[in-house]
Parts: C-alpha cells; sequence; structure tokens
C-alpha cells in the first residue's frame, strides 16, 4: 500500500492545522520509519507551497522571511516522502479526461500509473473520483493500516527498490537523455571508477552483459579453439556457452554439497595438457573455494575467471570477489542484486595488459577511431544504465546488510525439513538467490503458489545434460552431486525489503 | 484594473463570500471584465469532516518527531490553527494566484 498524500492533509500536518493534523502527521512518521510508503504528486508542490505562503503571511508581513520558511519546510517534507513523477503525457490525458477537478485527478491519475496499490489520503469530500481509486480521510487510513492484509509477496521487487531511489534515478536518466551521451558518456567512466573504489580492483571496465563480460575475459586471455576451461555444471547458461562460443571445450567438475559452488578437490583430475584456465562460479552470491583453486591454478600455470554474475559485492577473506583470479566478471541483469534496467556487466583486473585488452575489445578492438588493433565486439554499456547503477550503487551497500538480514531470517526460522543454504566462514553472501532443498519440489512449490508466494528454480538441469552440449558426450550420473541438487532445488523470494511478517507467511507455508 | 474589496475583520465565511459576489456582480454591471476565475466555495467553507472518527490526537508532538522538526522550521510562528476547510485553501489559493498573475 502506498499513501498519496493530498494537498490539504499536508498543509495541516505543516502548519498543524485543523482537527487532524495530528493523524497526518502520525502516517508522516510511520513513513519516516519505512512502515509504509508515503507520497506527494509533484503538481501539488506549487500548491502546497503557495498555501503556506499565504497562511504564513497572515503571521509574517516579510515575504522573504515566509518563502525561506516555506521552502524549509516542503524541503523537508520531501526527506520523508517522495514524488510521484509525471509526465507531459499524464497532463494531456488528465486534461481530457478529468470531470470536476482538474488537479485532484492528476493526482489519482499519476498515483495509479506509476505506484501499485495507491491510496489518496484526503480531508476533501468531493475529491475528484474520476479514476477508480481509495480515498481516505487520515484518521481512517491508520485504521486501514492495522488491519491492512498481507499484501502480494514480491519475488525480486524491483519496484519497491525503484520507489526508493525514483528521484535519483529520474535525474541520472534525465541528465544523459538532456546531454545526448548516449554511447561511452561520463556516466560511464564515474561508473567504473565508483566500481573499482567498491571492489578494490585496478581496473573495473563496464560492458554490454555478464554474457560479454565472459567472453571479454576469454580473449583478453587469447583463449584458443580446443582449448579446455574448467568450469562447474551446475550454472545458468552463460558460463559454459560463452566458453563453446569462443570454440573452446568447457569441461565441468561436480559440485560441493553445500555451497553449490565448484568442488576444488576434483579440479586436478580434470586437468589436462589442453586447460588453459578454471572459471568458477559464485553461485547464489556466494564465492567459491578461492585459496584451493588459485593454488591449483598457480601449481598447473592456469589462469582463473571468475564468473561472479550473480555476486557482486561478496568477499573472500575479506576481499570482494571481483578482486580475486586472473579476471572477475560480473552481471547488471535486473534481477540481479546490482541490476540495472536492461543487460549490463562489467569484468575486473589487477592486470594491465588484459584491462587494455578488454578495453579496446569491448570497442570493436579499436585503440583509436576506426584503427582496429584487435577482433573485438560492440559490447558497450549504454550510458542510460550506468546512470541507473550509478543512482543504484549509493543504496548498495545498505542493500546488502538487509539481504543478508533478509538470509539470516529465513535460516533460524525453517525447519530441517529443508536444507538451508550455509556460508562458509571467512566469505560472505550477497544473496542473490536463496535457495533450499526440498525432496517434494514440485509439491512444495504448489503449496506457495497457492498462497500466493511465487518461487524459481536455479536450475533445474545441470549443464552437461542440456541438449546443447550432448557432443560433449557427458552421461546422466556423471555429476552426481549436481544432478541430485537440479532435483531438489528451489529459490524462495529474495530482496532486500522482505519484512520478518512475509518471511513468517513464506516459512508457514512450506511448514504446512 | 485591480479592484480591493473591504472586508470586516470579523466576518465570517459567508460574508466574504456574499461581499465578494456584490461587488463582482457590481463591476461586471459596469462593463469592468472579470477575468478571475470564480469559486463558489460558499458550500465548502465548514470545516471538512468526511471522516467516520472526528476526534484529533491530543499529545504535542515528540522531540526529534516529524511535528517536531516542522514547528522548529516554524519557530516562533509555530501555532495550531483552526477553522480549517477546503474551501478556505481555495480561497488562499486563488488570491495567491490572482497576486502572482491576474493582475
Amino acid at each position: 500500500m502506498q499513501l498519496v498524500f493530498d494537498t490539504n492533509v499536508l498543509v495541516d500536518a505543516l502548519l498543524s492545522r485543523g482537527h487532524y493534523y495530528k493523524h497526518t502527521l502520525e502516517l508522516l512518521e510511520a513513513v519516516k520509519e519505512e512502515k509504509i510508503e508515503g507520497w506527494v504528486a509533484s503538481h501539488s508542490i506549487s500548491t502546497i507551497f503557495y498555501l503556506l505562503e499565504s497562511t504564513l503571511q497572515q503571521d509574517i508581513h516579510n515575504r522573504k522571511e515566509v518563502q525561506e520558511i516555506v521552502s524549509k519546510l516542503i524541503y523537508e517534507l520531501l526527506d520523508i516522502i517522495k514524488v510521484i513523477p509525471q509526465t507531459a503525457h499524464d497532463i494531456k490525458i488528465s486534461l481530457k479526461e478529468f470531470e470536476s477537478d482538474y488537479e485532484d485527478y492528476v493526482i489519482a491519475k499519476i498515483a495509479q500509473n506509476y505506484l501499485p496499490n495507491p491510496i489518496i489520503v484526503s480531508r476533501d469530500k468531493r475529491f475528484d473520483g474520476a479514476v477508480n481509486i481509495d480515498v481516505e480521510h487520515p484518521v481512517d487510513v491508520k485504521r486501514l493500516l492495522e488491519n491492512q492484509s498481507r499484501q502480494k509477496i514480491d519475488f525480486a521487487n524491483l519496484a519497491k527498490q525503484q520507489r526508493k531511489i525514483i528521484p535519483e534515478i529520474e535525474k541520472n536518466i534525465h541528465r544523459v537523455i538532456t546531454k545526448c551521451n548516449f554511447i561511452m558518456g561520463d556516466e560511464i567512466t564515474q561508473l567504473e571508477q565508483k566500481l573499482q573504489d567498491f571492489t578494490g580492483a585496478k581496473y573495473a571496465i563496464t560492458c554490454a552483459s555478464g554474457t560479454d563480460a565472459l567472453l571479454l575475459a576469454m580473449m583478453a586471455m587469447d583463449i584458443q579453439p580446443d582449448d579446455e576451461i574448467i568450469t562447474t555444471p551446475f550454472t545458468f547458461i552463460a558460463t559454459a556457452e560463452t566458453i563453446a562460443l569462443m570454440k573452446a571445450k568447457p569441461v565441468f567438475v561436480d559440485i560441493e554439497d553445500d555451497t553449490y559452488n565448484i568442488d576444488a578437490t576434483k579440479i586436478e583430475a580434470a586437468i589436462t595438457h589442453k586447460t588453459k584456465a578454471i572459471m568458477p562460479v559464485s553461485l547464489y552470491g556466494q564465492p567459491a573455494d578461492m585459496d584451493a583453486i588459485q593454488a591449483i591454478a598457480y601449481k598447473h600455470k592456469l589462469k582463473v575467471i571468475i564468473d561472479g554474475a550473480q555476486s557482486f559485492g561478496s568477499t573472500y577473506k575479506g576481499k570482494t570477489d571481483s578482486n580475486l583470479g586472473d579476471i572477475s566478471t560480473t552481471s547488471f541483469f535486473p534481477a540481479k542484486p546490482l541490476g540495472c534496467y536492461g543487460d549490463g556487466g562489467a569484468v575486473f583486473t589487477n592486470n594491465d595488459e588484459y584491462a587494455e585488452k578488454m578495453r579496446m575489445m569491448r570497442v570493436h578492438g579499436q585503440n583509436k577511431r576506426y584503427h582496429h588493433k584487435y577482433i573485438g565486439m560492440g559490447g558497450r554499456l549504454d550510458t542510460i544504465q550506468a546512470a541507473i547503477l550509478l543512482a543504484k550503487l549509493t543504496n548498495y551497500p545498505e542493500e546488502i546488510k538487509q539481504r543478508q538480514a533478509v538470509a539470516t531470517t529465513y535460516s533460524e526460522k525453517l525447519d530441517s525439513s529443508v536444507i538451508n543454504p550455509i556460508t562458509k566462514e571467512e566469505r560472505s553472501s550477497v544473496w542473490a538467490q536463496y535457495s533450499i532443498r526440498v525432496k517434494d519440489r514440485d509439491q512444495v512449490q504448489n503449496k506457495l503458489k497457492e498462497a500466493g508466494i511465487p518461487t524459481a528454480v536455479h536450475y533445474p538441469m545441470p549443464l552437461h545434460l542440456q541438449e546443447c552440449f550432448q557432443y560433449l558426450d557427458y552421461k546422466e550420473g556423471g555429476f552426481p552431486v549436481a544432478e541430485s541438487v537440479s532435483n531438489e532445488i528451489m529459490s524462495l523470494p529474495m530482496n532486500p525489503f522482505l519484512t520478518e511478517k512475509e518471511i513468517n507467511a513464506i516459512v508457514l507455508s512450506i511448514h504446512a | 484594473m485591480q479592484i480591493t474589496i473591504d472586508i470586516e475583520d470579523n466576518a465570517d465565511n459567508k460574508d466574504v463570500v456574499n461581499k465578494i459576489l456584490t461587488s463582482l456582480e457590481k463591476y461586471k454591471n459596469q462593463g469592468v471584465k472579470i477575468r478571475k476565475p470564480l469559486f463558489f466555495y460558499e458550500d465548502e467553507v465548514d470545516d471538512d469532516s468526511n471522516s467516520k472518527e472526528h476526534k484529533g490526537s491530543k499529545q504535542a508532538p515528540l522531540n526529534n518527531s516529524v511535528g517536531d522538526t516542522f514547528n522548529k522550521i516554524l519557530g516562533d510562528y509555530a501555532r495550531e490553527r483552526v477553522n480549517v476547510s477546503i474551501g478556505e485553501d481555495r480561497m488562499l489559493l486563488q488570491k495567491a494566484l490572482w497576486d502572482r498573475y491576474g493582475q
């Protein structure tokens, strides 16, 4: 539920007006404590300004002083509630459709357009009801909040995340659009600097997707046809698909039974004279056993490429997994812990040569305009996606903590009928997924579905059994742990905004 | 042309409405073009009370509460204001807009 405050109740609260201002103040207090979302239509701000100004002019004769106070009041208010965006299209539609009050209609219309479950908080008995939207008096909203039934649980809740940072997103997108710097604009440089600061890696180079990030890493390492790269069969297809796209051979090694990451103790047995690299995946957000993997790589003179598509911000012995291996990659796919609004990715390295090559290769291998040193690709991140990521990155450390708190709550509440994910010592996970193992997955998923709780399976079939990899000649039973886990694994809703009440509802449905 | 309408200090809302309407009618009859949009708020001047529950909370704002923050900004001008109505707000708004754009 999102409260959209009408002009009258906000002026009441700001000026201690009327019989009901304390009720509105209580609602604003709840918004400030993030118990509920509070919004105001951008359309209302100038009206609030005029009303405050006119009212205060009855007490204060110095207009400049009045305006200063009014500005401060509204500024303070907008630290608590957020402004609903409004486009020229919203205005034109409202002009066409309104029945009795244009301003009311705009408020209702944009509230419906931008918010999933809005309620207008107003004292106005005649609020234009042309749009089918709930309008409640501040006194009644309080009661409504107390009695509200459980809202639909969202799997990743990107919409709520967006609503939290909408002013920064709007500002950043608008800046890119205004400057028309759509390709390799300033925001790319700014983001790469911030990614370097965040990860501790010497170089952060953005690119068009997590898949392109893996390709760039292998291109920089000059992976050749028939080279072998050791990786996990229990991951998203892109990991092995990119190896195959390079005409190299993915060589699978089974996974650990507890972290579901590649089992480092089984890697050496898979090494041949053709092996060039090891590609561990930080599945569900947790790094693999990097000390063991690095030691094997060092011993056999192999490179390490970390597929960190799900793990941006996770750590291994105090270092982010973007700052481990020869090259580390990540994905900014929207559902990832740090996601943009389309495809996006990045590569990280401390190696000067790799960095230089990957910078060129993402722009068709060019070292200066229309001069191409390498065969490359059109693999740049759009400036507009960088602008979105810049807005999101500010909140990301806090969101990681919130995800970790959600995971802890799940682990505490779920009983032994399920196998909970674990985080190994000296590692941290960013919890891209909270994936449990259950014996009767279909039944549990159906129970949750009936309760309105979304789930997913990451991943139902290991890669060695996929049709596209039949040519590798792996057989069922080849990787028993991966096969067993893929039959039992299921992911529960995971996002920074899951409340304890929601987690209780999910757990209750699993235990039922 | 700007017309000033004298309103007595103790005039109630209905007096104000009647006075404005009478004045506007008078000037209209004299051929003065009235540009100010007319809003008949006569039926809206009472305190709005569409709530099912009318009692307001009596406690003072807590320290560092939202209300306390607003009052700190208002400083000496922080006080409870009564007799609020949508009609009054519209009148104030019209006046503000008229002062700014209507002349």
